[in-house]
């Protein structure tokens, strides 16, 4: 359905997306995970049509977005990253404009706007002002506002940024739910757990280029069969990190947000390895979690970092 | 489609504007407060009090002639500009004028009606406090006119006694033809300029947040839509035309109805009201779409509406100003609009002001679409 060829994007020197390639297909909830920075809202851009790739191409349904770009953007569906309503509209005033925007009339526009705010939750509140909806509810119905036109492929650049537990439960709920009836999402998130539970097919990416691509499963294997552990100490911990790493069986050893964090085919074996190694230092570890193989895992093997250290303002 | 998209933007930011109350402040209140102030304060520069109230004349007469009652007799009877009161002493008169009870003295010295019998020249004294001066020129020139007449009417009689039959004079009959013009009043003249000033403001202030929209989602979700560049520009410029117009024509209405200002003909005040905000509305589109830096559209706009408002009449009538910078005003689209509002007051006819008006609509139009070069372009 979707496919992208050798896609590159730059900003004067820099490569902001770096000769990707991927393929959605259709029913796919696909995940395009990587730190902030690694070009994802980069490449969702290119694909939305907001920004001229420098070459490469995209296609939809075959259609060239260079060619075409009116084929595609009436086919997709875009949330952005910030909340891009109109807070002084109420939800169903909003949901109006943008569907009259996407060409969207008449009875086919009364439709849709009941269907987005029972999608939404916000039946209730079709007539507050989005000035006055909480968190939550703005990042709800900025997602509404992606489907008014009920796009084939929805395409979500981090929605869940800076919101409540119970909130983002809501949108993940929805997002799934949307699939499960059959949309194509396509979800943009640096929060593993996140594209774990939604995504059946994936892209990692790093510093504009993607370093994994297929099937979840396929992803997590790329660590191998290394289990992750992490180990909290108190003391000098960059000094432990540091003879840790002379032991070879100790895979990918760094020290952040007070853990020590390595990787290991025998995760036990490693642990009294880690331990009798943190003796020498007269350091012991005060909580021990030990992680079977996933994204997280898959990330550090191909990066030697951590998704999680690359939070919000760091680049990749 | 096109119609649609329009239609919408203009009702999302008429809503913008009517549901933000420092918006409204700002757009009206201010405006309206400024028009009542300015148009008090400058009321005697345009020489608006096109009536003059009526006033109190005391009159000392110390002639018991025939000639000083007529004259008394004469004032008397101009009931429409004065009130005449009989006062026995000029001190009495003099008293009730420093009380505020009259406005002017007149004075007939004693031989009046024997000097006049006697062609000789005879002197009415005329007095009046320094802030009664208009009243007190008025006054006198109604007793010199009285003279004059007085003074041919005895001549003729002289001369029909002379000749033995009725003389009849052939006098030129002079008689004013009206140019159909009005003078304007302050209020009027700060109506118009603040209204031109306040929607200019407006108009800078509507390109900032188009400037500020497109560092926004708000602006990557319109250009992923499938709407076409041109259609997403003309429903900025008919969403800043449906405000600038709405604008003008509350502040004008709120002119007319509660400061009670006069404009011109309804339908040629609001024919230019439509064409100067088709002007603005291309000019904030352009400047919305070419800037990229929000923050140096303020700085630029904030100085440049002063100095434009300034040039094109708003704050000082551009008569006021040298030769050279009265130029400005013909070409800049408020001092354009506010001349032409002028006039119409003043009672030009909509034929006149044709040349302005095509002139603020062609260049709205070449505006609008330069601004539809660049707008809605892919990011980057």
């Amino acid at each position: 359905m979707l496919e992208v060829h050798n896609l590159t994007k730059r900003f004067g020197q820099k490569a902001a997306v770096d000769n990707i390639s991927f393929q959605v297909n259709v029913g796919d909830a696909f995940g395009l995970l990587g730190p902030n920075g690694a070009g994802k809202s980069t490449t969702i851009s290119v694909i939305a049509g907001l920004l001229t790739p420098d070459s490469g191409e995209v296609l939809l349904d075959g259609q060239s977005l260079r060619k075409n770009p009116r084929y595609l953007k009436q086919r997709i569906g875009l949330v952005p990253q910030t909340i891009a309503l109109y807070d002084h509209l109420s939800a169903e005033e909003n949901l109006r404009f943008w569907g009259t925007i996407y060409g969207v009339t008449g009875k086919q526009l009364s439709d849709n706007i009941e269907w987005c705010l029972d999608v939404a939750g916000l039946k209730d509140y079709r007539k507050q002002r989005v000035k006055k909806f909480s968190g939550g509810m703005q990042r709800r119905l900025n997602i509404a506002v992606g489907m008014i036109h009920r796009p084939q492929l929805l395409i979500m650049d981090e929605p869940t940024v800076g919101i409540d537990p119970q909130s983002r439960n809501h949108i993940l709920e929805t997002v799934r739910s949307l699939n499960g009836e059959g949309m194509t999402v396509i979800y943009t998130s640096h929060y593993m757990e996140e594209v774990q539970y939604l995504c059946k097919r994936l892209v990692i990416m790093d510093d504009g280029r993607m370093i994994a691509y297929g099937n979840m499963d396929e992803v997590k294997q790329l660590a191998g069969t290394l289990a992750t552990v992490r180990m909290e100490v108190s003391g000098d911990g960059s000094a432990a990190a540091a003879v840790l790493k002379q032991d070879t069986a100790l895979q990918n050893v760094l020290f952040a947000d007070g853990q020590l964090v390595f990787q290991a085919a025998d995760a036990a074996t490693a642990v009294g390895r880690a331990v009798m190694a943190l003796s020498t230092l007269d350091m012991q570890p005060v909580g021990i979690k030990i992680e079977e193989p996933n994204l997280e895992a898959a990330f550090l093997h191909l990066t030697g970092r951590q998704l999680r250290d690359m939070g919000e303002g760091q680049t990749a | 489609m096109m119609a649609a998209i329009a239609i919408q933007m203009a009702k999302v930011n008429l809503l913008r504007m009517l549901r933000d109350r420092r918006t409204l402040m700002f757009m009206f209140l201010m405006p309206v407060v400024l028009i009542a102030i300015l148009g008090s304060a400058f009321s005697g520069m345009f020489g608006s009090q096109t009536t003059i109230k009526k006033f109190d004349v005391a009159i000392v007469n110390q002639d018991a002639g025939h000639a000083a009652q007529e004259l008394v007799s004469f004032l008397s009877s101009q009931k429409s500009q004065v009130k005449v009161t009989g006062f026995s002493s000029v001190k009495a008169a003099q008293a009730a004028t420093q009380n505020g009870l009259e406005d002017v003295v007149v004075i007939i010295p004693k031989a009046f009606s024997a000097d006049v019998a006697a062609k000789k020249t005879v002197q009415v004294q005329v007095q009046a406090p320094l802030n009664r001066d208009t009243d007190k020129s008025i006054t006198q020139s109604l007793i010199a006119g009285y003279g004059q007449q007085a003074a041919m009417g005895a001549y003729i009689q002289a001369q029909t006694q002379a000749i033995g039959e009725p003389l009849q004079p052939v006098l030129a009959q002079i008689v004013e033809k009206s140019p159909g013009m009005h003078p304007i009043g302050a209020g009027s003249y700060y109506a118009i300029g603040m209204m031109a000033m306040f929607m200019l403001m407006n108009a800078f202030n509507r390109s900032a947040s188009m400037v500020e929209e497109k560092a926004s989602d708000l602006y990557r979700r319109l250009i992923a839509a499938p709407a076409s560049r041109n259609a997403l520009t003309i429903g900025n410029w008919v969403a800043n035309f449906s405000v600038l117009f709405v604008q003008g024509a509350i502040l004008l209405l709120a002119a007319r109805w509660i400061l009670s200002v006069h404009f011109g003909p309804l339908a040629q005040t609001g024919l230019l009201l439509g064409c100067y905000s088709f002007c603005l509305a291309g000019i904030s589109t352009a400047l919305g779409s070419f800037f990229r830096n929000q923050q140096v559209l303020n700085g630029l706009t904030n100085i440049g509406t002063q100095i434009v408002a300034l040039l094109g009449g708003s704050m000082w009538p551009v008569f006021a100003f040298p030769h050279a910078m009265q130029l400005f005003a013909k070409v800049l689209p408020n001092g354009i609009t506010v001349t032409a509002m002028v006039d119409t007051v003043m009672g030009v006819g909509t034929s006149t002001l044709m040349v302005p008006m095509l002139y603020l609509l062609v260049l709205g139009l070449v505006l609008g679409v330069i601004a539809a070069l660049r707008y809605g372009r892919r990011l980057a």
